[in-house]
């Protein structure tokens, strides 16, 4: 065990004096959970704190500079990349109790926060105020601000509103050292330097701990409406996601569903489309009453020489959840279709969908496993569950082949590794395939102008 | 170290016909729209990023600056040489690569003109939608390196917004590629968002691969006179707050629009008004629709007058005259400093209401203009020849009281040459030395652009 795992005593007095009573924890009880996120990879934090101050951070930062100590700032730990695993050991900052809500203004439509609230807790205070925070992953109910903004994620809407870098307009940041950094500002443009927010957003981490965050606000928009649609199979689905966009329509989420993923659903619910579907599109459009009745109509007309075999469109608040509740099934339902799944979020440019979607088909086929495909196709962005019983080491070894495969494949469609979970522990062996030597030195050499010594979640991402 | 004769002829052999020190090409460079004037010692007008490679491994084994440049329509004198050297023109750089409908992006090289890219995706159905006022000469490479705003970017962003990718030759002379050509990418740091807008301080952007969007079926503008300009910027919140998402929301204060007189569609009345030019876009209904609540939001915030473009050749009426009014104020007075202020949305009127006082305190002139939408005014100062201090004690309190109001310096231009004395005012100490120190990783012999932005 290195250094690392062992805390020092003096680094366990420090802990006690400036994170007293239940804002430490050092037994492996208390501490296990922080060990471990959605990636379910898991190691024993050193220690965990759970500050409720800036203050506390920069003592912290500053003290784990000067002893070499790794920290690993953690949100909800929903992502699904390892991003929050202790690996080289360390002390994890919970976040969860920075979660306040600093400001709503109405007038300059922005929000400031403390990064470990719940986006989605953010979003139904901004609703009574008929505001609207637009990033929203799957993860909205339950993953923090803090979490989006350091994997800038992504989710339904950012097909017309962008992803989380889109959204955050400043931040303030405690690095290596405990100095507090401020970037961006409250404006909605500002060019003053160089643009520190956009480098720390998606950081996972390895840059700094965030304890504000300035976000951008939008009017709520006034009406939704939802078209499922139902189609023989992925191409003419894929097909005909792509008529929308050349019908000059930007829907505010555009969702696709293959066959193995609409099945998996089926396996615990029940479903509106029928039985013999190849795929799924749930089409969401926003704007005011008028516009949204219009888009609908005009997505209707767009998708017709595809042939759907069955749609249906939903105006109110409940019909639309319940064409949207099977998506939302989709990954308790994956893990009925088998004990484990390798996922991976590969991005290709929209153009490539339906290269990309046979390709994976044919992988899948070839190697004889389950593959589910869905995901945010409106940008292009496919979710790909690699189904399989890892307990098979032959089942483990070929559902490894099909991963290596698809990312290849991914890439030399221009693609990327990851839209937007990350790289974090699980995509990292991976990385060289995509980024250039000369790229990933640069990164390096940015990631030591913030952190020379290397505390900041080392070992992950880049 | 000055590039004397025997170094520039060196340069000419191994840059080829490129490289000139031809007296009229030193003077081309040596000034932008900031109404500075500082010569470099050479100009190279590279054909490849191989060429830019070269040029940079030079640089470093005889350690003289080089300066990228774009159209040099910049307003803060980031293309101009502060310590002579080379300046890197990237107008011979511009072809068109691909606009490619199925994937919509564009692929450019640096030296593409706005507007060239912008009539090629339309051609094609498709829209980039960055379009600063200079669009008809600026490059999008200079558009990266400043990360240009513009009227439209209240509903579409900025062109941050739609840089995905970069080839960007390093200080070193290495080639980097940065980004992807998807929507979405979260592999490794955002060296794309750090570049766009780095003015030139960290790498030379070789080729660029910008998002494209369906274009608009439809766009409906109309300009509304107001009594002054405050209740036109109040009028401008509350479009804002109103759930309409206007395509353009610009300002033209009472000075702006004395000097464009002559071309305004209607007699310009006495007292302080000022002038709103609102537009809409989408589908044909939409537009309509949006366009119609913005003139109802316009007469019941008292406009006296409210006037739809009736067609296209109206409404680019409309637009010649707001892209006019920075053109003619340059040219209006021998002193002239361009401020580009950006607050939140909601204080526009209390920076509107500051800016008479200021002016007179400083006995200077005086324009308000520019993209109210998104907060961003731009606030010209013109003078006689040597009101230049003064120019700057105004810009100087300016600036202090847009901060006061949770604002920027700087929401589009850039710093360059121009604002760098005042960067203190807005950055803490500490963020300035963190961006030193990421200006020293990509740049650590410090030859690209120096002395530019950071102080
Ligand atoms: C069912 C499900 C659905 C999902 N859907 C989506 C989706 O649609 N789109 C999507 O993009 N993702 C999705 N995710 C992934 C995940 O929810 C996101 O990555 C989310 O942003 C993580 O937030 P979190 O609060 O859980 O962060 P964590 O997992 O706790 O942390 C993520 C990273 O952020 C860092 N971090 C957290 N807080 C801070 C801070 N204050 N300062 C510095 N670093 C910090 C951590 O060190 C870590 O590197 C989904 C996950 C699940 C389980
Ligand atoms: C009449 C007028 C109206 C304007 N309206 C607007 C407006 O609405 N919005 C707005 O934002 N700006 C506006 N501007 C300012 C200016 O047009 C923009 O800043 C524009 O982006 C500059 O482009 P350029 O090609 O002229 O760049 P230049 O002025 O040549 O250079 C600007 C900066 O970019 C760097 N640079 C240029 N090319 C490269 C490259 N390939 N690689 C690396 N660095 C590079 C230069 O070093 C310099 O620092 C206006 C200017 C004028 C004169």
């Amino acid at each position: 065990m290195s250094q690392a795992h062992v805390l020092s005593g003096a680094a366990r007095r420090f802990l006690e004096k400036h994170f007293p009573g239940d804002a430490a924890a050092f037994t492996p009880e208390e501490m296990f959970v922080y060990g471990t996120d959605a990636s379910r990879r898991h190691a024993m934090p050193t220690a965990v704190v759970r500050p409720s101050t800036v203050g506390q951070i920069q003592e912290l930062l500053a003290f784990a500079q000067a002893n070499r100590l790794p920290i690993v700032a953690r949100g909800r730990g929903t992502n699904t990349v390892g991003d929050c695993v202790p690996a080289s050991g360390g002390i994890v900052v919970s976040m969860a109790r920075m979660n306040r809500i600093l400001e709503i203004d109405p007038d300059d439509f922005v929000a400031v926060v403390e990064p470990g609230l719940v986006t989605g807790d953010l979003q139904a205070a901004l609703a009574k105020q008929r505001l609207f925070y637009a990033p929203d992953p799957a993860s909205v109910k339950f993953s923090s601000l803090g979490g989006n903004a350091n994997t800038c994620a992504g989710g339904m809407r950012a097909v017309k509103y962008g992803v989380t870098r889109d959204h955050i307009l400043g931040l303030e940041a405690v690095i290596p050292g405990g100095e507090l950094v401020h970037c961006g500002g409250r404006t909605h443009k500002n060019v003053v330097g160089l643009d520190l927010t956009r480098l720390f957003v998606g950081s996972e981490g390895t840059l700094g701990v965030m304890t504000k965050l300035t976000l951008k606000l939008l009017p709520l928009p006034a009406a939704t409406a939802t078209l499922a649609l139902a189609f023989a199979d992925v191409d003419t689905a894929l097909t005909a996601a792509a008529s929308v966009f050349a019908a000059g329509i930007l829907p505010q989420a555009l969702e696709f569903m293959a066959r193995e993923a609409l099945a998996a659903v089926a396996g615990i619910s029940t479903v509106p489309w029928p039985a013999g579907a190849g795929a799924v599109l749930l089409i969401r459009v926003d704007g005011s009453a008028e516009a949204v009745a219009a888009d609908i109509r005009l997505v209707e007309t767009a998708v017709q020489s595809a042939a759907p075999l069955w749609r249906q469109a939903a105006v109110s608040h409940d019909d639309e959840e319940a064409l949207w509740e099977p998506r939302r099934l989709l990954n308790p339902a994956s893990f009925k279709v088998a004990p484990d799944k390798i996922s991976d979020d590969v991005t290709v440019p929209r153009g490539r969908l339906r290269q990309a979607a046979a390709g994976i088909a044919a992988t899948a086929g070839e190697l004889g496993l389950k593959i589910l495909l869905f995901g945010h196709i409106g940008d292009g962005n496919l979710h790909v569950n690699i189904m399989h019983d890892a307990a098979d080491s032959h089942e483990r070894a070929r559902a490894q082949t099909a991963r290596e495969r698809i990312l290849a494949l991914c890439l030399s469609l221009r693609g990327t590794l990851s839209g937007e979970h990350g790289v974090g522990l699980a995509k990292l062996p991976f990385l060289d395939q995509q980024l250039s030597p000369v790229e990933r030195a640069l990164m390096a050499r940015v990631k030591a102008a913030f952190d020379p010594h290397g505390i900041m979640n080392p070992g992950k991402a880049y | 170290m000055p590039l004397d004769a025997s170094l520039a002829a060196l340069l000419g052999r191994e840059l080829g016909p490129g490289f000139t020190t031809a007296p009229a090409a030193l003077t081309a460079a040596a000034t932008d729209d900031s109404g500075l004037v500082l010569p470099p010692e050479a100009v190279f007008f590279p054909k490849s990023a191989d060429e830019i490679s070269r040029l940079m491994v030079l640089a470093g084994r005889h350690g003289f600056p080089v300066t990228p440049r774009g159209a040099g329509t910049g307003l803060a004198g980031g293309a101009l040489a502060v310590s002579g050297g080379v300046v890197l023109d990237t107008t011979a750089m511009n072809r068109i690569v691909a606009v490619d409908a199925a994937n919509l992006c564009a692929v450019v090289e640096p030296g593409v003109v706005t507007k060239t890219l912008r009539d090629a995706a339309a051609a094609a159905g498709l829209f980039y939608p960055p379009d600063p006022a200079s669009l008809a000469t600026c490059t999008l490479g200079g558009n990266a390196a400043t990360n240009a705003g513009g009227p439209a970017c209240v509903k579409y962003g900025v062109t941050r917004d739609y840089v995905l990718g970069l080839t960007v030759v390093l200080p070193d002379g290495e080639v980097v590629k940065t980004g992807t050509a998807t929507r979405k990418g979260v592999v490794g740091y955002d060296l794309t968002g750090l570049l766009v807008g780095s003015e030139g301080t960290l790498g030379v952007i070789t080729e660029l691969t910008l998002k494209l969007i369906p274009h608009p079926r439809e766009v409906r503008a109309v300009a509304a006179l107001f009594p002054d300009a405050r209740s036109a910027v109040a009028t401008v919140a509350a479009i804002m707050a109103g759930g309409v998402s206007p395509c353009a929301l610009e300002l033209m204060d009472r000075a702006c629009l004395g000097i464009v007189e002559e071309l305004l569609p209607f007699a310009l009345p006495g007292g302080e008004v000022a002038l709103l030019l609102l537009e809409a876009d989408g589908d044909p209904d939409q537009a309509a629709r949006d366009i119609g609540r913005m003139e109802a939001l316009c007469r019941d915030r008292g406009a006296l007058a409210v006037l739809p473009a009736a067609d296209a050749a109206r409404r680019e009426a409309l637009w010649d005259i707001r892209r006019q009014i920075s053109t003619r104020i340059h040219e209006s007075a021998p002193v002239y400093l361009s401020e580009d202020v950006a607050v939140p949305i909601a204080r526009i009127p209390d920076l509107i209401a500051a800016l008479p006082a200021l002016g007179r305190r400083h006995n200077l002139s005086l324009y308000a203009f520019g993209h109210a939408g998104d907060g961003n005014i731009h606030v010209n100062i013109t003078g006689d020849t040597e009101c230049r201090p003064r120019t700057l004690a105004l810009a100087r309190e300016l600036i202090a009281l847009v901060l006061d109001l949770g604002g920027t310096m700087s929401g589009e231009h850039g710093i360059g040459l121009a604002k760098r004395s005042f960067i203190d005012m807005e950055l803490s100490p500490r963020s300035i030395s963190v961006q030193r120190s990421l200006k020293a990783v990509f740049d650590p012999a410090g030859l690209m652009n120096p002395g530019k932005v950071l102080p």
